[in-house]
């Protein structure tokens, strides 16, 4: 005979299956709802590095903080693709641009439009020169080509920038960039002054300038014109021979309150021959009044890579100096050093001299290793591996390694600096009517119209940096070294901020080096025999594997004491146990 | 709240009764280290070698392949929080404690978390100072991270839990674990590959949008927070309903 079934508990369990499942479905219904608000929501977020790559920065904020009116970001992008990487590319720019907007404090309004959805938006970008990329990959077992947008156009005060191409990495300095210049009152004016000889080559740098600054060569200031009261900066790159009236005005400028960048060379190379041709700058008198003028000689740092692909052992020359970040090189802490890990410099020129009484001390902010020498350039380069070593020999034999530096800045009041000004030379000069009574000095202008106020120059010895080494634009380094340039000259220091959000050089503790200090030799590298490089390799790698084990021992410890704490209290509870059951017994 | 506490303790020093956790703790040391100093990255968009050859102080190594360890250590140490009670049949005296179910479910994700945080600590800190001995270590992004991983942990943990109330086996609870936190991983991969609506999902709920994209580069971003609770809620919401059954059943 069977137990009566309990038929109220058998509908009670019954109903309390199905209110199970239909919460478990409600809960997962809840959380893919929640997961798409919370991507849709404005995310709290906060940047805890310290290089603060990931989020905006407060320069960001401080170049908005400074705009009057209201600023409209019109972002052309192709928000639906078939292809992964761009919807999370472009998820990537949107969240930047929200940043951007919510930043701005309702200044900002970003505007998204898809001209790949829309053709209303195509035939609007295209008006505004914006393209697409065309972009192969692979979905699913197809190759899909697809037209990428990423073009955005920065709006105020009645103009705009049109941007063809950015991407999440370079979109906060290009927008703020275009933000901070649309809100002058008009396009800051650069004059350009090239070297006779270089006017081509410095062509692309050029270019790269007119795209911020409107560049007007300075001409006439040899027949005494003064420079255009309208220019901002002026750029005198590579200058050969410059007349002494053109010197005088450029001197003059500067010391009211003018702000200049002078590349100045005393060599140059004919890289086909090797045959290497003294200048005269025709400057360099008016550099040396500040203590910058540009030696004869040029440096010959040892601190190049001393070693080739393959393990090929190099003599270091003349020929390039690597102005490298670290001991020496770029420093880091210079804005002009922001986010320049590195600069090239073909026979670069030491900058010597003494600052004249009144004149500002100068700021180096590149100079060489503290074991260059300086030696007087020969008639041709001998780049052979014996003469290399020839030459490095004498040089270590004759001279002490030294440091040297190779470019500075100087800001401050120039027209203070009581050096007396020199006339120009007496020498009769085409075109350049002596005044009278004598080339009058700065401090006692004639015009009266010479007022003292903050000046800033910067000086690098060299200007081959700035050169293409092929046809093109300057190398990314030197287009960063000539930005941070006219930035600094512009005092614009919110964007070299911008541009110096380049992760922090972290480097490791130099294990090779420490290991040659502790052999207590002067001689560089080149001079170690072969049983001292081993034993600095077998010392460094040493220390390494001793790091390494440090890091697994303290693992192994910490693992080891928290099983014997976690053993502890029930060993002496068994032996607690144990005990008592003995007194018992 | 006694009787949590009472749970929590009980499953955080749990593991540290087994093998298992000591044996995963010295396979994650050997993996971690040698991953970080040796082999480095060498797969992905951003492939890096190991620390002394990238020569850069920075934890972005470990951080890379922090998802991948916790697929594997994790389900070793939450395989056996309830499936080892099913078997054992310590389950049903455990469901008459005089303690809800949900301050069971809770307690026992608690105290697991709990030996998981202890265990990555122990691997983990040493690195940390060995690093930062050897150069300037970011130790922003460095707490950063640890809170992301930590979000992430969590959600990890509670997915291990879920699969562990659903059978008796812990190599099953473990095999169904790993598979599900790799398949939770392969969701970055895929929103690679997929068409873009999906691609936006897909990436939306993997670890990489939320902690490799985030904390491990120094954001402490609300949206991993809220990710990471969801996973949670979700997972220790189902081992509920799974308990709640049995005990009703």
């Amino acid at each position: 005979m069977s137990a009566p079934i309990n038929e109220d508990a058998v509908n009670y369990a019954a109903r309390r299956r199905w209110k199970l499942l239909l919460s478990g479905l409600l809960m997962a219904l809840c959380w893919l709802q929640l997961q798409r608000v919370s991507d849709r929501l404005p995310a709290g977020r906060a940047d805890l590095s310290e290089d603060r790559l990931a989020s905006f920065s407060p320069a960001a904020k401080a170049i908005l903080d400074q705009v009057d009116g209201s600023v409209t970001i019109e972002a052309f992008l192709t928000t639906s693709s078939q292809s992964g990487s761009v919807v999370v590319l472009m998820r990537r720019m949107l969240d930047q641009l929200d940043e951007l907007e919510r930043l701005g404090g309702g200044k900002v309004t970003v505007v998204v439009s898809d001209p790949s959805r829309s053709t209303e938006a195509q035939t609007r970008a295209r008006a505004l020169g914006i393209r697409p990329a065309v972009q192969d990959f692979t979905s699913g077992t197809r190759t899909v080509t697809e037209e990428i947008y990423l073009g955005v156009v920065v709006r105020h005060a009645g103009r705009s920038r049109t941007y063809g191409q950015l991407l999440p990495n370079n979109l906060e300095y290009a927008l703020l960039q275009a933000v901070d210049d649309l809100s002058q009152p008009a396009r800051r004016v650069l004059g350009w002054m090239p070297g006779a000889d270089l006017a081509t080559a410095l062509a692309p740098a050029r270019a790269q300038l007119s795209r911020r600054f409107d560049v007007r060569d300075v001409r006439g200031l040899e027949s005494g014109v003064a420079v255009d009261a309208d220019i901002d900066l002026i750029v005198l790159a590579g200058p050969r021979d410059l007349h002494p009236r053109a010197a005088y005005e450029l001197e003059r400028w500067l010391r009211a309150g003018g702000r200049m960048a002078v590349f100045a060379d005393r060599t140059r190379l004919d890289l086909q021959t090797g045959l290497i041709e003294e200048i005269e700058t025709g400057f360099g008198e008016q550099l040396k009044v500040f203590g910058l003028m540009p030696d004869r000689r040029v440096v010959w740092d040892r601190e190049l890579p001393s070693r080739g692909t393959g393990g090929a052992e190099f003599y270091p020359m003349p020929l390039l100096t690597s102005a490298v970040d670290g001991a020496g090189g770029i420093l880091p802490g210079h804005p002009i050093g922001a986010a320049q890990p590195q600069i090239w410099l073909q026979l670069v020129h030491p900058l010597k001299g003494v600052p004249a009484a009144g004149a500002p001390v100068p700021d180096v902010f590149l100079s060489s290793s503290d074991t260059a020498f300086q030696a007087l350039p020969a008639g041709r380069l001998e780049t052979g591996q014996r003469a290399l070593k020839d030459e490095l020999n004498t040089l270590l034999a004759r001279t002490a390694p030294e440091r040297f530096v190779l470019g500075a800045t100087l800001v401050g009041e120039l027209g203070r600096a009581t050096d007396p000004v020199r006339a120009p030379a007496a020498a009769p000069l085409p075109g350049a009517p002596e005044p009278e009574g004598g080339w009058p000095p700065l401090e006692r202008d004639a015009r009266g119209e010479v007022e003292v106020s903050e000046s800033r120059l910067v000086v690098i010895g060299d200007v081959n940096w700035l050169v293409p080494q092929s046809p093109g634009q300057p190398s990314g380094l030197a287009a960063l070294l000539l930005e941070n340039t006219v930035d600094w000259l512009a005092a614009r220091p919110e964007l070299i901020q911008l541009r110096s959000k380049q992760p922090t050089p972290r480097p490791l503790r130099d294990f090779e080096r420490e290991a040659f200090e502790a052999l207590d030799r002067e001689s560089v590298l080149v001079n170690l025999s072969l049983s001292e490089r081993r034993a600095i390799e077998r010392s460094a790698g040493r220390a390494r594997w001793g790091a390494i084990a440090a890091a697994f021992g303290g693992s192994l410890a910490l693992l080891v004491g928290l099983f014997a704490i976690q053993r502890r209290p029930r060993v002496a509870r068994v032996e607690l146990a144990d005990g008592r059951r003995g007194g018992q017994a | 709240m006694n009787r949590f506490l009472a749970v929590v303790r009980r499953e955080a020093l749990e593991p540290m009764e087994g093998a298992a956790f000591w044996v995963a703790g010295a396979v994650l040391a050997v993996l971690a280290h040698l991953t970080f100093f040796l082999v480095g990255v060498p797969f992905g968009a951003r492939p890096f070698p190991g620390l002394f050859a990238s020569g850069f102080a920075s934890l972005d190594i470990a951080f890379a392949w922090a998802p991948t360890i916790l697929a594997g250590l994790v389900p070793a140490l939450t395989m056996g929080a309830w499936a080892e009670e099913r078997r054992s049949g310590t389950e049903e005296l455990l469901l008459t404690w005089p303690v809800s179910t949900l301050a069971l479910v809770a307690g026992k994700f608690c105290g697991r978390l709990l030996s998981l945080v202890v265990l990555l600590l122990a691997v983990y800190l040493p690195m940390v100072a060995v690093v930062r001995w050897l150069g300037p270590l970011d130790l922003g992004t460095v707490f950063a991270a640890s809170v992301g991983l930590l979000w992430m942990s969590a959600a990890c943990v509670a997915i291990a839990t879920l699969v562990s109330a659903c059978t008796r086996d812990q190599l099953v609870a473990f095999l169904v674990s790993t598979l599900a936190l790799l398949a939770l991983l392969g969701l970055g991969l895929l929103a690679r590959i997929a068409p873009g609506d999906l691609a936006e999902r897909l990436w939306s709920a993997s670890p990489q949008a939320h902690f490799l994209e985030t904390g491990a580069r120094g954001l402490v971003d609300t949206g991993d927070f809220v990710h990471g609770a969801g996973i949670v809620a979700l997972c220790l919401g189902l081992t509920w309903v799974k308990i709640e059954r049995r005990r009703v059943g």
